[in-house]
């Protein structure tokens, strides 16, 4: 299992980086919303918000990469006709899928580079990480919790012929619901308990406190339970999802 | 006559091939959903920061709307024939080439209009936004010459896509200065 873990990343991984399409998604739009960011919260004139605001661009892209990630890949097998293949495997679709949203996760790892780089060459905003051990924690811990949450998006996915459009189509709601670039107490009150059962939350909470300073290890331990929940969930509607699909006879497109 | 057929039913089997629809729920989460929520993330953005109205934002990304619908979707109408190998027949076929294409884009403009102005209303609603009904017909109008000019330019990606294989690639370069703008 771990062998096959293991080599589905490195395919995704081999995959994504001949796209040219998602290759410039990862380079591109870190960028292009952390300069968004930049430009209207430069307004608040408080360091602090534009180095919160890089943490919450560079957690946004982690999140798009890994739903944008999956719902490409199963959509492109789709295509393919490689699906049923998978599907078929000795081995259960969930080792399959996984890798592919962990592999997508990781690549949102650069995102948290890029948007720290650019902000400090162009717009001056100041780094420096308050726990550097919570921060080395946080960010696998944050792109594992954001990669079994796009487990159950996934398994939707196997469920649904368009599954790209429906995943591009679930970035923003979950950028909002999450309080990454806009904090949550200026949105309507029931959006606070919602954001509490989303990985992105809990994974911006905890970089963003170990680097600005606070109490980054609950946050931190948030994202290794609620990794640890997606993933049963997610591999139960992997389960479901792929016995209605044989069912319905939906995992052959053509 | 003929060209007149494969423009409108032409286009129209095409259009409903873009979207892969199985039933036309598919067109909600797909076209309206991403719009609504753009508008609403970069209207409560601008609160936070302070920074321009609620109206500002509205009207700027429901524009914004009508570039996506139109780039993207025009330009993967084209490509799309590439991905599922019926390019070379439709170009070997006798069917007007004007009338093919143009079959492609008239519904694109379509939906840009129609998605801008779904996503205007229910945002105007969620962020209290009141534009006077004086204004709307210019907004309007704006709207239909805004989404002819998006999808002629994603007929120019989709141009494009018979030389390169990635038309979101394209897309996505000129889209990425079309949003900071």
């Amino acid at each position: 299992m771990i062998q096959a873990v293991l080599t589905g990343m490195r395919l995704h991984v081999k995959q994504f980086s001949r796209n040219a399409f998602d290759l410039s998604g990862v380079v591109l739009w870190p960028i292009l919303y952390a300069s968004i960011a930049y430009y209207l919260l430069d307004a608040k004139h408080d360091p602090r918000v534009l180095l919160s605001a890089s943490l919450g661009a560079a957690v946004m892209l982690m999140w798009s990469l890994v739903v944008i990630g999956s719902s490409g890949a199963l959509e492109q097998q789709r295509w393919q006709g490689t699906l049923e293949l998978v599907v078929a495997a000795p081995v259960s679709l969930t080792t399959v899928v996984a890798p592919i949203t962990i592999a997508s996760g990781a690549f949102g790892a650069y995102s948290l580079v890029a948007t720290l780089a650019w902000g400090r060459i162009f717009f001056h905003v100041p780094l420096g990480i308050h726990h550097p051990l919570a921060f080395a924690v946080a960010i696998p811990l944050c792109v594992l919790a954001i990669g079994m949450l796009g487990l159950i998006m996934a398994a939707t996915f196997v469920l649904y012929r368009a599954s790209f459009a429906l995943g591009i189509a679930t970035q923003y709601p979950m950028w909002i619901a999450t309080g990454l670039l806009v904090p949550l107490s200026i949105l309507p009150a029931w959006v606070g308990p919602v954001s509490w059962f989303l990985a992105p939350t809990w994974g911006f909470r905890a970089i963003q406190g170990s680097t600005l300073g606070g109490t980054p290890w609950p946050d931190i331990g948030m994202c290794l339970v609620l990794s640890a929940v997606y993933f049963c969930l997610g591999s139960a509607g992997l389960r479901a999802f792929e016995g209605v699909a044989r069912a319905r006879g939906t995992l052959k497109l053509t | 006559m003929n060209s007149l057929r494969v423009l409108f039913i032409g286009g129209l089997t095409s259009y409903r091939a873009l979207f892969n629809w199985i039933s036309p729920w598919v067109f909600v989460p797909q076209v309206l959903g991403y719009p609504i929520f753009e508008i609403l993330f970069f209207a409560y953005l601008g609160r936070y920061a302070g920074v321009q109205s609620d109206q500002f934002f509205l009207i700027g990304n429901a524009f914004l709307a009508i570039a996506v619908t139109g780039m993207f979707g025009m330009g993967h109408a084209v490509a799309g024939k590439r991905r599922s190998q019926t390019l070379a027949s439709l170009l070997a076929s006798p069917a007007s080439r004007i009338a093919v294409f143009l079959g492609r884009a008239l519904p694109s403009i379509v939906t840009g209009v129609f998605v801008s102005g779904i996503s205007f209303a229910i945002c105007s609603l969620v962020l209290g936004v009141h534009t006077p009904p004086s204004a709307l017909a210019g907004i309007a109008v704006v709207a239909l010459v805004s989404s002819f000019g998006c999808t002629s330019l994603g007929l120019c990606l989709g141009a494009l896509g018979l030389r390169g294989r990635n038309v979101s690639l394209f897309a996505d370069c000129i889209g990425a200065p079309a949003c900071c703008s």
